[in-house]
């Protein structure tokens, strides 16, 4: 069931996430005006501000701007199969996607939303064709692609090109919608971490509250540490008991261990 | 800091075996829950109750641990504490891990933005085998594994459902993170 609120998942975001699905997007205002989207394999088809139909593309761009100012509203996404003869616009849902993101830009100016990538992870071009974005993407596009042609980060970016910070992360989010970069994903490599028991002993056996800070006049001290930024240093344990083993759960975790295990050592 | 030395040189060496695996999430993905039913038996807790907006009673304010094992192998499940956290985490992670498991609870979609934030920079920083698993499952209105799959833009193999209460149902992230690592060693 895709719901949520549209500052965690602003608009542009669900309709990529809604992707080929058919059904109906109900974005209720905290003052209890339901906004509507609906579509059909990737067509945006029409939109409804409670009963009225939004009729040409002005009314939209309003409804879009009026909607990304409503943080608090509230989405749900409807999966229905529509039929093809109430439609008032059937566009292509990524120009939903891009109307609804220049309405997010007016929104996010000065600060940095949860939804921005971390400015350290990086990203790397898809190689797709730039030319429908729109000229406003498309002139930080041509200043920043030949970095993402190789990967990389909004921070080294920021280094590099004499633009703010926030707004080469409202870009990377912007182009990553667009499916013009996507994340330069490592492959996943193998590594066991095989330990020595005795160190592991040494934990399990102080039992509570192993601080692993520099903050070490808390070991020992009665109250439990708050938690603030700086106390998150205390191993937690839960210790084995050897009489009680879940004996299900084992089995079939052995089945699948055992497998790897062999094929390692082949 | 002794420890903290402990506990990095645990990592390093080499005998024979411990797997370590760690799990991550926001706050309230369910993490404490799912390493209290994976493991053998629950002795210790650290969470101390506090109050935030989204009325959650207790936070981790140390690092969850548990185990348990199998045959002769022994798995350690370390869990990073609930807040924003991760590059902590990430320290110790790049000691070495058998594999990730990052939890986010489907009932809670505020929780999504900083799972993507952390999921895209571990994806770029890392190379540990990673499974995604969303809890919560038990409930009526959540996300499903598939959806997060979408929101994520990875393949939903990597993702599992789960009720992280039940212990069955929480072992099925386990069992598909080893399934992911045996794919990759066979290459
Ligand atoms: N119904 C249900 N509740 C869960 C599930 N996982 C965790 N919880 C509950 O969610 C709350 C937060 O879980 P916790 O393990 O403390 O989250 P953490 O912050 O990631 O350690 C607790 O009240 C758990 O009992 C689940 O899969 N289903
Ligand atoms: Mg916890």
């Amino acid at each position: 069931m895709l719901f949520g609120k549209i500052k965690s998942i602003p608009l542009p975001q669900i309709v990529r996430i809604i992707g080929e699905k058919s059904g109906v997007l109900e974005i209720k205002s905290p003052e209890n005006n339901l906004y509507s989207f609906r579509f059909a394999r990737r067509l945006f088809l029409g939109a409804k501000k409670q009963d009225n139909p939004i009729g040409d593309t002005f009314a939209l761009k309003s409804m879009l701007l009026e909607l990304s100012q409503k943080e608090e509203s509230f989405f749900i996404f409807k999966e229905v199969e529509l039929q093809e003869d109430d439609v008032s616009f059937s566009l292509p849902a990524v120009q939903l996607i891009i109307a609804s993101l220049h309405s997010l830009r007016t929104m996010y100016q000065k600060n940095l939303p949860i939804f921005f990538p971390d400015p350290e992870t990086v990203f790397l071009s898809t190689g797709n064709d730039p030319s429908w974005i729109g000229s406003e993407f498309f002139s930080f596009w041509i200043e920043a692609e030949p970095f993402f042609a190789k990967g990389t980060s909004a921070k080294e970016l920021a280094k590099n090109l004499p633009i703010e910070l926030e707004d080469i992360l409202f870009h990377i989010y912007t182009l990553r919608l667009l499916n013009m970069i996507k994340t330069a994903s490592k492959k996943r490599t193998f590594y066991l971490p095989i330990s020595d028991q005795s160190d592991l002993n040494s934990i399990e056996s102080h039992h509570t509250n192993i601080h692993l800070g520099s903050d070490s006049a808390a070991i020992g001290s009665k109250p439990p540490p708050l938690p603030s930024e700086s106390s998150t240093t205390a191993i937690q344990i839960y210790q084995s008991d050897q009489q009680d083993i879940k004996k299900g759960l084992l089995r079939r975790l052995i089945y699948g261990f055992k497998n790897f295990f062999r094929k390692m050592y082949e | 800091m002794v420890l903290k030395t402990s506990l990095e040189r645990c990592m390093n060496n080499h005998k024979n075996q411990n797997i370590k695996i760690f799990v991550t999430g926001p706050s309230g993905a369910g993490k404490t829950t799912f390493i209290r039913s994976i493991s053998q038996s629950e002795v210790l807790t650290t969470d101390v109750p506090c109050t935030n907006a989204k009325g959650k009673k207790e936070t981790t304010v140390a690092m969850d641990y548990g185990s348990l094992n199998l045959d002769r192998y022994a798995i350690h499940l370390f869990g990073s504490p609930g807040q924003d956290r991760f590059d902590f985490t990430w320290d110790i992670l790049r000691q070495g891990a058998l594999g990730v498991i990052m939890l986010v609870g489907g009932h809670d979609p505020e929780q999504l933005p900083l799972l993507k934030k952390m999921h895209d920079k571990f994806l770029t920083e890392l190379t540990i085998p990673y499974i995604l698993g969303v809890t919560h499952q038990d409930l009526a209105e959540v996300w499903t594994p598939a959806e997060v799959a979408d929101y994520l833009e990875i393949d939903p193999f990597l993702c599992v459902g789960i009720n992280a209460l039940d212990e069955n149902s929480a072992t099925d992230v386990l069992v598909r993170l080893f399934e992911i690592i045996e794919k990759e060693i066979e290459g």
